[in-house]
């Protein structure tokens, strides 16, 4: 319980769903990348094993074998989440009917505050719209052979654009894989 | 070519033929508007006909708006219609005209950041805060484009300037994870 709770806070960025305390890890140095499934799969696969490369793993392909095998889903990639700015001074309503005025709000589209209809006199209420990406994924990392999970793990990052999004999710899930497999090497953003 | 300001209809030249007066006259664009007006009489010596038409068809809100002012609305309207570009152009002029403005300078960040253009996004969306220290989605913003440049320190400042100046609990959740990251990836 103790390694697990150690490994839960050193990547408390990244959702790990199953990490079972490991056997001698050292042992692996190769690493095959099963080609991600899901929207973006490719992008993924491919900043994962520019990662682990340079983290120092010997990364090959599927058909390849490897000391372990590593899987994931990207289970979200989407390049334009819509969150509104509205400029100048807002007022907003929360649901229990509490007001506040803001400077310059950004509200996401689920959000529990609403923007009044009409304009109070000196209130403003001009808006634009701002996009940002959202890339969510799940990896997990198997014995070879056999198939034992030694290591999963999720992750979701919003960035200006998807290839920031990724970069960071990629770099908070190898953060994470590091825990438990060193030789997959840290990286700081 | 037409600008809509809404519920008028004004020939886009309009604006221009006064802007190149105005120039003309002064050699450099009016600050306020006392300059203003007193630029419009000399337009209306040398430009009659343009002058009854502003006359006509002008509302008194217009009237009092500043040429930075116009180019703003129409950046938004453009931003609006999703004609990025043109909306970009027009908010680069009215921050170029009105620098003070932390409404103008939020904008063209937005609209420059979506756009790509990241080094101007930079730029307005820190003079919006010079202006306004409580702009909000600034702080958001700037928290996403320090990320992809690489600069944590700062990205970590934005998120908790946001998170305490923020209303929305999606995007507060989101801020807390991004510092959260944010530390965990330094160390």
């Amino acid at each position: 319980m103790a390694v697990l709770g150690l490994l839960a806070l050193g990547a408390c960025a990244a959702k790990t769903a199953v990490v079972r305390p490991p056997k001698d890890l050292s042992r692996i140095r190769r690493v095959s990348v099963v080609p991600f499934e899901g929207p973006g799969g490719q992008a993924a696969t491919d900043a994962f094993v520019r990662r682990l490369m340079a983290g120092g793993l010997e990364v090959t392909d599927a058909r390849h074998g490897g000391d372990a095998v590593l899987r994931g889903v990207v289970t979200e990639y989407k390049a334009n989440n819509t969150l509104m700015v509205f400029l100048g001074k807002t007022m907003l309503v929360s649901p229990g009917g509490q007001s506040v005025v803001v400077d310059h709000p950004i509200v996401s589209p689920g959000a529990s505050l609403a923007v009044p209809e009409g304009t109070a006199a000196g209130v403003q209420k001009a808006q634009v719209a701002t996009i940002n990406a959202i890339v969510a994924v799940s990896a997990r990392l198997e014995e070879t052979p056999g198939g034992r999970a030694l290591w999963s793990a999720e992750s979701t990052y919003e960035g200006l654009d998807v290839e920031s999004a990724l970069q960071t999710v990629t770099e908070i899930l190898a953060g994470s894989l590091a825990q438990v497999l060193p030789q997959a090497g840290r990286k700081s953003l | 070519m037409f600008v809509n300001l809404s519920p008028i209809v004004i020939p886009r030249g309009f604006w221009r033929g006064i802007h190149q007066d105005v120039n003309d006259n002064n050699g450099s664009r009016p600050t306020d508007r006392r300059d203003d007006g007193l630029a419009l009489f000399r337009v209306a010596s040398r430009r009659p006909l343009h002058f009854i038409l502003f006359l006509l068809f002008l509302s008194p809100i217009c009237f009092a708006d500043t040429p930075g002012a116009t180019h703003f609305q129409s950046g938004l309207a453009y931003e609006r219609l999703g004609r990025y570009d043109e909306s970009y152009t027009e908010l680069q002029l009215a921050f170029a005209l009105d620098q003070d403005a932390a409404d103008v300078a939020v904008a063209l960040g937005v609209v420059a950041g979506r756009l790509g253009r990241l080094d101007v996004a930079e730029r307005a969306l820190e003079r919006s805060i010079a202006l306004d220290s409580n702009a909000v989605a600034s702080y958001f913003l700037l928290g996403l484009l320090y990320e992809k440049e690489s600069k944590p320190d700062r990205a970590r400042d934005a998120w908790q300037r946001f998170l305490s100046l923020n209303q929305d609990e999606q995007l507060k959740t989101i801020a807390q994870k991004h510092i959260q990251t944010l530390e965990t990836l330094a160390h």
